[in-house]
């Protein structure tokens, strides 16, 4: 008798958007997408993650189902990470960013369901690691850069 | 001062197994170098490749990942120093505006990450890691969204600190926020909900920790407590230095969040990935390899099986075939088979035999399409 496998667990993504953010304090910005031919690694956990702390984004579908997500370092700076290769300091520490602004890429793939992409984060200060991740924006990737809701 | 002060010259791939579109991609970029100055570019990014092929687990990855250089000539020379932070007052123009002193931090080398970006995404738009050289001896740099270091001794480190956040989503291992006898009040005890990056955690639970399929019985956990959380825990490794635990003190806190391993190259510089690092590493590099598992199952002694999978899309992978993952087991099987199905996905076959006396457990090995 045949025997059906597991589908896969880990399903790499053919075909990407690049998608361009700008951010100043909590106000983010899509600025540009771009498709592009890469291979992305294949979705962590869509559900479990309610009460967790962090930074993640998540795709999903036209009806708000969850498509993909990926769990990322906050590339939001509201801290800064500083060096040192002097024995006498820490080789790294952390030191807050009065006003922060910048600008960050996310990888994302280009799958036909997606519709939006939601950006998920504790209160982005360092006082707020630990407080539960809420959604903080959401940006309509179907339509042209910019014209996406801000929060 | 910025993009008129030099000019992109155009980017050379340095490291290549392979397509962009089907490996990892890692772009450095130059600041700080004049268009006379771009061999010695050329050999410092060498020169971080060599770090980086040396560093386990991208030493056994290295198929998967391909390095592109981007050449940038700058008008001028070096980084802007100011005095403000006891600098030399420098103040080259330069492409990216590499400065030190950022938050008036003499260490803390910065460029303007947006023009890194816009150039990236005309130049090499599939970099999965940016990174960027400042031609400077000075030590410094700093992280984010693109990793940017000087050339001072030890400053490829950083390099590799920050691919760890940006790339694999690491949490910071060390236990303290600006150092631990800076006298910083608010990290004594963490309290708070558990971390989404997987190599920090409030769980010290051997039944419910995220890595304790990696902790063996013999270790107690958490592993090592720090018995007075006003301050970081002084005491040295109670374990051997592969040991898997809970350690506590990390993500910014004395007491309260655990890491993995007593050290880690998240803790602190100099240090070797810790294993859940590494897992995660490998785990995220997998699909830009030649030949990748993508799942596991066991046959019986003297049986003959035939595996079906579907998958969304036609082609989405070739199979390569199956690897016993039972040390000195042999298995047979047939030449894989896949068809197209009418929706578009596609269904692939094959026939394992097992010829031994025990049961095998296995890989399936394939390249993704």
């Amino acid at each position: 008798m045949p025997q059906v496998a597991q589908p896969p667990q880990v399903r790499p993504y053919n075909g990407a958007l690049r998608l361009t953010f700008q951010y100043e304090g909590s106000n983010v910005k899509l600025v540009s997408k771009q498709k592009v031919e890469m291979i992305l690694p294949p979705t962590q956990a869509l559900t479990g993650n309610e009460n967790q702390t962090g930074f993640w984004f998540m795709l999903s579908n036209a009806q708000g189902t969850p498509v993909y997500r990926r769990a990322l370092h906050n590339p939001i700076a509201y801290d800064r990470e500083i060096f040192s290769n002097n024995p006498e300091h820490p080789s790294v520490q952390r030191v807050p960013v009065a006003q922060p602004k910048g600008t960050f890429i996310l990888l994302v793939p280009d799958v036909q369901e997606a519709k939006t992409i939601q950006l998920f984060s504790h209160p982005l200060n360092p006082a707020g690691r630990g407080l539960a991740a809420s959604e903080f924006a959401r940006f309509d990737i179907t339509s042209e850069p910019d014209k996406g809701e801000k929060k | 001062m910025g993009a008129g002060d030099g000019q992109v010259i155009g980017t050379t791939q340095i490291v290549d197994h392979g397509p962009a579109s089907r490996k990892w991609n890692l772009v450095i970029l130059s600041e700080g170098y004049r268009q006379a100055e771009l061999a010695k570019f050329h050999s410092d990014c060498a020169s971080f490749v060599s770090t980086m092929f040396a560093t386990p687990p991208y030493d056994e990855l290295w198929c998967g990942i391909n390095v592109y250089r981007i050449d940038v000539a700058s008008t001028d020379s070096g980084a802007k120093d100011p005095t403000a932070c006891g600098g030399t007052g420098a103040n080259p123009k330069t492409y990216f505006d590499g400065s030190f002193c950022n938050g008036g931090i003499q260490r803390a080398l910065e460029v303007n990450n947006l023009a890194v970006h816009m150039v990236v995404n005309a130049q090499m738009p599939q970099a999965h890691m940016i990174m960027v050289i400042v031609n400077s001896n000075e030590y410094g740099g700093t992280g984010g969204d693109i990793a940017t270091f000087s050339l001072a001794t030890g400053a490829s480190e950083i390099g590799l600190h920050e691919m760890g956040h940006t790339a694999f989503g690491f949490a910071d291992e060390y236990e303290y926020y600006a150092g631990c006898g800076s006298g910083e009040t608010g990290h004594d005890k963490y309290t708070g909900a558990e971390p989404a990056q997987p190599n920090v955690t409030a769980d010290s639970n051997r039944a419910t920790n995220k890595w304790r399929d990696l902790v063996s019985s013999a270790t107690p956990m958490p592993t090592t407590i720090n018995k007075d959380c006003s301050k970081c825990d002084p005491q040295g490794n109670p374990s051997s230095a592969e040991t898997v635990g809970a350690y506590e003190g990390a993500y910014y806190n004395h007491c309260g969040a655990y890491r993995p391993q007593f050290n880690c190259r998240m803790r602190a510089l100099n240090n070797p990935y810790c294993a859940i690092c590494q897992r995660v590493i490998r785990q995220t590099l997998a699909p830009y390899m030649a030949s990748w598992t993508w799942g596991t199952n066991t046959i019986g002694a003297g049986q003959t099986q035939r595996w079906w999978l579907s998958w969304g899309a036609y082609p989405g992978l070739e199979w390569v075939g199956v690897q016993p993952a039972t040390p000195g087991a042999e298995l047979d099987w047939d030449t894989p088979g896949m068809q197209q199905n009418a929706d578009g996905s596609a269904l692939y076959w094959i026939t394992v035999r097992n010829n031994g006396s025990t049961a095998v457990q296995f890989h399936f090995r394939g390249n993704a399409l």
